[in-house]
This record gives C-alpha cells, sequence and structure tokens, in this order.
C-alpha cells in the first residue's frame, strides 16, 4: 500500500513538472512493478487532459496514453503469471 | 516434497474481472474526465507558476519583464491593435504534442483561432482551447500540423508539416532549388520567419524531395507569449 502510495505522489510530480520522456517510462516501470496498477490509466488520462489536443467526449474519442496504460497493464498481467523467477 | 492435488478456483475468473475493472475505468474515465479539463487544469496552473518561480532567477525575469513591456508597447503601436500578454504555465517537452499552456484566457478576449506570437513579433502557433483562466496553443510544429508558408528563394509557396519538437517537413518538387540554411517565412502580408531548412532528403528514383525545417525558435524554452484577438 505504501508503495502504491508512494508511486502516486512520484507520478503526479513527475507529469506535472518532467519532460513526457521521464514520466512515460515512470508510468510503464509503475505499471510493471506493481500488481495491477490500474491507477496508470487514470494518469493516462491525466496527462491527456493537461496537455492533449482535444478531450471533448465523442464516440470517437480515445485517450492514447490511457489507452497504452490499459494494453501494458493487461500484457504485465498476462506475462506476471507466465514468468517464473528461480533465485 | 509435498505434491499438492487442490484444485484451482476457475469459478472466480479472476483474470476476466480485472479485464472488466480496466475497461470500466478506461470508459468512465473518458467520459468524467472530458467534463473536468476546465477545473483539472486551473487547479494545476498555480503549481506551475511557483514552478516558473523557483526555477527562474528574480532578477532575469525582471529584466526580461521590462525587455518585454518595452516590446509589447511598441509592437502595439507598430500594428494598431491590441496583443495581451501571457505567461507560459507548460511548454514542450513536459507536453508530449507541441502544445503550450498559457494563463489567459476567455476574460482576455482570447479566442479560438488567436494568432499566438513570440515577443519578437514571429507567430508560433494558433489557440485552440479556451478554458476559464487558461488557454492551449497548438504551435506550427505539432505532429500533421500543417501551415502555410513560402520559401523564400524564389518566393515558392509551401506547406509545412509539423513534425514535433520544432521541426517541420516539406515535400517539393525535385527540380525546385532548395539549399541548407533558406528561410521559409509566414504566408499572412507580415511575412514572418517560421523556420529554417536543416537537411535536404532526395532519392535518385523520386521526383519530390523531402525537406527537414526547424524553427528558429526554442520552443523548450518559451516563457512568455503574445497573443492577438
Amino acid at each position: 500500500m505504501i508503495k502504491r502510495a508512494i508511486s502516486y505522489v512520484v507520478i503526479l510530480i513527475s507529469i506535472l513538472f518532467l519532460p513526457y520522456w521521464l514520466y512515460v517510462p515512470i508510468i510503464v516501470a509503475a505499471t510493471v512493478i506493481i500488481p495491477f496498477f490500474w491507477e496508470a490509466i487514470i494518469f493516462g488520462f491525466l496527462i491527456d487532459v493537461l496537455y492533449g489536443s482535444s478531450t471533448k467526449f465523442s464516440v470517437f474519442f480515445v485517450s492514447v496514453h490511457s489507452l497504452a496504460a490499459t494494453i501494458i497493464i493487461i500484457a504485465a498481467m498476462i506475462f506476471k503469471e507466465k514468468l517464473r523467477f528461480h533465485v | 516434497m509435498k505434491a499438492n492435488y487442490l484444485l484451482k478456483n476457475r469459478h472466480g475468473h479472476p483474470r476476466l474481472r480485472r479485464l472488466a475493472i480496466l475497461l470500466a475505468i478506461l470508459i468512465c474515465g473518458a467520459f468524467v474526465f472530458s467534463f473536468f479539463e476546465g477545473p483539472v487544469i486551473s487547479v494545476i496552473s498555480p503549481f506551475w507558476k511557483v514552478e516558473n518561480f523557483l526555477f527562474n532567477s528574480r532578477k532575469a525575469l525582471l529584466e526580461e519583464n521590462a525587455m518585454l513591456k518595452e516590446r509589447l508597447i511598441e509592437l502595439e503601436r507598430q500594428k494598431g491593435r491590441d496583443t495581451s500578454l501571457a505567461t507560459v504555465l507548460a511548454r514542450p517537452p513536459q507536453t508530449p504534442y507541441d502544445i503550450v499552456i498559457v494563463d489567459i484566457g476567455s476574460h482576455a478576449s482570447v479566442y479560438v483561432g488567436s494568432k499566438v506570437l513570440l515577443p519578437e513579433g514571429e507567430p508560433i502557433g494558433l489557440v485552440f482551447e479556451v478554458l476559464g483562466k487558461q488557454a492551449k496553443v497548438k504551435l506550427f510544429s505539432t505532429v500533421e500540423e500543417e501551415t502555410d508558408a513560402v520559401l523564400e528563394r524564389h518566393s515558392v509557396p509551401v506547406v509545412l508539416v509539423g513534425a514535433g519538437g520544432g521541426s517541420f517537413k516539406i515535400t517539393l518538387p525535385r527540380d525546385v532549388a532548395v539549399e541548407k540554411g533558406d528561410r521559409i517565412l509566414s504566408a499572412d502580408e507580415g511575412s514572418h520567419l517560421l523556420a529554417v531548412v536543416e537537411d535536404i532528403s532526395i532519392r535518385a528514383t523520386d521526383s519530390f524531395k523531402e525537406i527537414l525545417a526547424k524553427s528558429p525558435v526554442n520552443i523548450f524554452a518559451l516563457r512568455f507569449v503574445l497573443i492577438t484577438p
């Protein structure tokens, strides 16, 4: 839980103040590290709301970042089930 | 080692449940966030102002402010029309789409389509969204954004296509003479400098050549802009 809370703060600050080539990898890393990090979708929406060209809701509205976050979460979910680490 | 023969719980379908949650968040988020764009930016803009204040030295700001005021008065005299000075709150590379957020909105006669200029007078983009006290500006270099322009050498009309990061692409017939360093000007009566040719790529079999141009403005360091109503 603490890991999640820290990740919220770090991601939020990085979205507000850091370049996109830093905050996008941070979100991807959090999605991979933290189990079922659905909050990445919300952060994706936040990026598009703040910096996107249009967020008017319509049938064709797609938030690129939240869609990408969804795909990464699903991929991480599947791969984590398949992977086994033997240390 | 003990063998475990317990059956897996196949009735819960945890993966399907998680997928359903993700889809629900995606759909609800698209709906909710589309209504809260203005308030979200209004809440966050004070943080950007603090960041601008903290990371730009006070002396440099005062000097630039004095210079801008002089320039603004001069511009207003020259053009005989009102321009509004706006502070840039967020700029590339913080914004991924070559979009700039400025602290001026509907209260200052800014409309969708208002031209955005540098303090020196060169146009850099257009306002595409006006919120309460903020506005979003799409720079000419936004990916796939098309801008009419003129290649200064031989006055050839061209279409500048944004390539992101302050860069542009132009496609021209291979016979048109272009050289590195050629200037590309705006198509309006002011003929302001929009870009400078940086690279020319041409293949022996192609009848067109692709020109890469770069904006003379460092869009990553924008701090103030002028907006015409």
